[in-house]
């Protein structure tokens, strides 16, 4: 607010002294007369490159829409992306962004590491910044008045949908698996699920794994010697992939088996190599997913090929999508602050922007609409119910 | 019990995978004196060639066992040829940093083509797996497992057969025990290096084409296959082809028993110690092979 | 059949072999005589094409073979028994003879058989790996070798190294047959009593230099060889 005092203060100066009828404008950074520069970051090499390059996709078609259909109050979005895989790739892919490139805002679609390792230095710039992926507590808590949360819910609310998945196929599961990879984000979501699992009194049986492991002979032995009823992963699709085909094999037939919202992806399913599996549920935080036969989800995987042309194995992914919707809701913060762009502008308009959503500027909805408030910068809370059939995830109810 | 049954067989078919890897390596060793460490690249692009038949092109599955090999045989010749004959004219060392690098472009040059964190490949065969009963337990096996161990130990087998009783083994034994001796009997140093890199080469395709549906396809099944392969080669003595095939099965074995009994963390760790064990109390390998030269 | 002129050696910078003519017809047998260090391996090798050539020419059968791989020159019928015989230690007799006979060749090699009469002892022993063959044994074993490859030429590198007496007489008896059997025969010999009971003329080396040529039981002959081994 002091900086949005100082401004009018300079208005008002300018106007008094009576230069022209337009007060002499302080633009915020990466805004010009006909442009808005928005920097974005994730890993486009690396175990994390499916989020970070399917979410640059997503968003640059998500811009050239906007852009396509007369931008926001007459000026064009411009993206600039950083490839940052690493915590200290990440903090420097922001800095460079914010610092040199002078962008206006600032989109993290890098999963939780990225996320994590940029947090401090956006809540100490104050840039406007719109998380995508990253589920990360670190990113928010302590809350931030510039830093706004998208499709990827927190933990807690996707952890008690991992576990409501498990009782919804197995009402009555006892002795539920925990399949938890070692790094950041299978991490802050086992801390999430265990009092909600604690709650129901059950005491689940944890085994870890590395990240990018192939091997889960010692996990999934451990599981079957315990016989039990449910194993939720909390890892990539591929981990979840190979621990789930291994099962049988190691001894852990028919279980139940539910999968986090990073293993919800359809490249799962030449991994397990069945095109129907009847006990592989997860969520999503999407309507629909992107291969999913439902009318917002066909019109932009259309124009995606359109755009990228024959996709490769698994793409569009969710990240796509996500990507996609979020560049609309920013797009949509920014309309919503006006013509003068400043960065406490933005977090206002942000700040109190309700059931916002791609079509309201011509979009496809793949996201659920957004919400948010003063004091909740959560866009997104709805989950759907997830499975595999015809060898592709779609949603089935909530 | 069914427990312990079912921790053997899981690691005899990671064991025959590795075998056959390492019978690759060892072949090339035993016939050029040439430690090919860009075989892990080599194994990796014949998954990839499998991914790229199967479900690329959508080719029936056998068509992988029989095309990989032939072309990831011929690549193999094709690199002797025409990169590592020129680097021979220095040493022997540099022809061993020369495949170092090619392994390393291999990886990369994957890597740089598809972006993408991990290429699936579908079972061979799939169907409902077998139970096995045993006490009032029962081990359950899956048909892609007896497939694939039993498919690749058949070929690492028929490997052996080959290079121990054909005319082209003979060639390449020869060559291996003694160049000047085998040039003396009218062998074509050249034709038999790029013998023995087509014969690796095709090994590590098949070994590829097995490696494929259960380990996807991705450069860092390149670094963990040429890890194992080359612990296995070392265990068998690295210049018996048996050895090698000894070797690989072992190692699966004993990692698998370490993951199941230890730890998934003592699964990486297990097979240097193994390395080590084996060194330390047979520093020549289980299956030395005589090393003099000069008769 | 074979001629040889003008035919250099080098090791690097050293020279070990400065242009040496010699010709050879088919049941012909010349020795290469001379002390140690006078280059005659080095002259032998390099016309089996093992070693590289620094000048010359080496005419096989009215073809240049000169700087031509060793496995080349051998399928054209002229094969090495060399120094240190280059045997296949974890080899059977039977089968080293086979890796010899099964090599790629435009002509057919000659039947073991063939060997296993000139040596009975290895018929005996063809089931026994090279490497536990005693020393006669192994140097049989490696003009076997060189004989299955049904060979128009043998160049033999001191065939007599380190045998007793005994069995280098009856090597020098089955060098003769191979001889007489119409196979020329160019033996490298440090041991006079041996190259003349087997070849009929000779070239004596000293230092990478021919200093005389002609036959075995030239009087002059005998000068220049008493010459390039006492000095």
């Amino acid at each position: 607010m002091h900086q949005f005092g100082r401004l009018c203060g300079a208005a008002l100066l300018a106007g008094a002294l009576g230069f022209g009828a337009a007060p002499a404008e302080a633009q915020a950074p990466g805004v010009t007369k006909d442009e808005i520069t928005i920097g974005a970051l994730g890993a486009l090499t690396g175990a994390t490159s499916f989020m970070g390059g399917p979410g640059r996709d997503g968003l640059q078609l998500g811009i050239e829409q906007i852009n396509a259909a007369g931008g926001i109050n007459g000026r064009k979005i411009k993206l600039v992306y950083e490839h940052a895989f690493t915590p200290a790739e990440s903090v420097a892919a922001a800095k460079k962004l914010v610092e040199s490139d002078k962008v206006f805002a600032l989109i993290l679609s890098s999963g939780s590491t990225g996320a994590a390792a940029a947090a401090n230095y956006v809540r100490e710039t104050g840039v406007p910044t719109y998380n995508l992926f990253g589920a990360t507590p670190i990113i928010r808590t302590p809350f931030a008045k510039n830093v706004f949360h998208g499709a990827m819910p927190d933990a807690p609310t996707s952890a008690q949908a991992l576990v409501d998945r498990v009782y919804q196929a197995k009402p009555d599961a006892k002795k539920i698996g925990l399949l938890v990879g070692t790094y950041s984000f299978p991490q802050s979501n086992k801390a999430a699920i265990l009092p909600i699992l604690e709650a129901r009194g059950v005491k689940p049986v944890i085994e870890e794994f590395d990240q990018d492991s192939r091997d889960f002979t010692s996990q999934l032995i451990s599981m079957a010697r315990q016989r039990v009823d449910a194993v939720i992963v909390l890892g990539s699709f591929s981990e979840a992939g190979f621990a789930y085909k291994q099962a049988p094999e190691k001894g852990l037939a028919n279980a139940v088996w539910v999968l986090d919202g990073s293993a919800v992806n359809d490249a799962i399913v030449p991994i397990i190599g069945e095109r129907d599996p009847k006990n592989v549920w997860g969520y999503s935080n999407m309507p629909a997913f992107p291969a999913q036969d439902h009318p917002e989800a066909v019109k932009f995987r259309q124009a995606w090929i359109a755009k990228y042309g024959t996709p490769p194995q698994g793409r569009p992914n969710s990240y796509d999508m996500v990507g996609y919707g979020g560049a609309f809701i920013l797009a949509k913060a920014i309309e919503a602050a006006g013509e003068n762009l400043t960065w406490d502008g933005l977090i206002g308009a942000w700040s109190t922007m309700k059931g916002a959503k791609p079509s309201d500027l011509g979009g496809a909805d793949v996201i659920f609409p957004e919400t948010f408030s003063e004091t909740d910068h959560q866009g997104n809370r709805a989950l759907g119910r997830a499975t595999i059939k015809g060898g592709l995830w779609q949603t089935v109810g909530q | 019990m069914a427990e312990f049954v079912m921790v053997i067989l899981g690691g005899l078919k990671f064991g025959a995978v590795y075998a056959l890897a390492a019978i690759g390596i060892v072949v090339i060793h035993k016939a050029t004196r040439t430690v090919n460490f860009a075989h892990g690249g080599l194994v990796m692009l014949g998954a990839f060639a499998t991914y790229v038949l199967v479900v690329d092109w959508k080719w029936p599955y056998w068509t992988a066992y029989l095309v990989v090999p032939l072309l990831i045989g011929a690549l193999a010749a094709g690199l002797e040829l025409s990169i590592l004959r020129p680097l021979r004219r220095a040493d022997l060392f540099t022809v061993v940093l020369g495949t170092i690098f090619l392994g390393t472009a291999l990886s990369e040059a994957f890597r740089l083509a598809y972006n993408t964190e991990l290429l699936a490949v579908p079972a061979a065969i799939s169907g409902a797996p077998i139970f096995i009963d045993i006490g009032e337990d029962a081990a359950i096996v899956t048909l892609e497992q007896i497939w694939v161990t039993g498919g690749a130990l058949a070929v690492g087998l028929a490997g052996l057969f080959l290079f121990r009783y054909s005319t082209l083994g003979r060639s390449m034994r020869a060559m291996a025990s003694n160049i000047r001796g085998a040039q003396l009997c009218g062998y074509s140093v050249e034709r038999v290096y790029a013998t023995a890199w087509f014969t690796g080469g095709a090994l590590a395709g098949l070994a590829g084409v097995f490696a494929a549906p259960s380990r996807g396809v991705s450069p860092e099944l390149a670094v963990s296959i040429i890890a194992s392969a080359f612990v296995a080669a070392v265990i068998g003595g690295f210049d018996s082809l048996a050895g090698a095939l000894i070797g690989g099965l072992l190692l699966g074995v004993v990692e698998t028993l370490s993951a199941a009994y230890v730890s998934s963390a003592a699964k990486s760790a297990i097979s240097f110690v193994l390395l080590f064990l084996v060194l330390l109390w047979r520093p020549e390998g289980l299956f030395p092979e005589a090393k003099r030269r000069h008769v | 059949m074979l001629e040889i002129s003008g035919l250099k050696v080098s090791y690097g910078a050293v020279q070990a072999v400065h242009g040496i003519d010699l010709t050879l017809a088919p049941g012909e047998s010349l020795a290469l005589l001379g002390a140690n260090g006078a280059g005659k391996t080095s002259s032998v090798e390099a016309i089996a094409g093992l070693l590289p050539t620094a000048g010359g020419r080496v005419v096989f059968d009215g073809a240049d073979i000169t700087g031509k791989p060793a496995s080349h020159i051998v399928r054209r019928g002229l094969a090495l028994v060399p120094q240190w015989r280059e045997l296949f230690p974890a080899f059977t007799v039977e089968e080293t003879l086979l890796a010899a006979s099964s090599a790629p060749r435009g002509r057919p090699p000659l039947p073991l058989d063939h060997v296993y009469d000139l040596f009975p002892i290895l018929g005996q022993r063809r089931l026994q790996l090279a490497g536990s063959l005693s020393g006669g044994e192994q140097q049989m074993l490696a003009i076997g070798r060189a004989l299955v490859t049904n060979p128009k030429i043998m160049l033999l590198d001191e065939p007599s190294a380190g045998l007793a007496v005994g069995i280098v007489r009856s090597l020098v008896g089955i060098v003769q047959r191979i001889c007489q059997a119409g196979v020329g025969i160019l033996l490298v010999e440090q041991n006079l009593e041996i190259a003349e009971a087997v070849a009929t003329r000779c070239v004596v080396l000293s230092t990478g230099r021919a200093v005389w040529t002609g036959r075995m039981d030239d009087a002059a002959g005998r000068a220049a060889i008493q010459e390039a081994y006492f000095g």
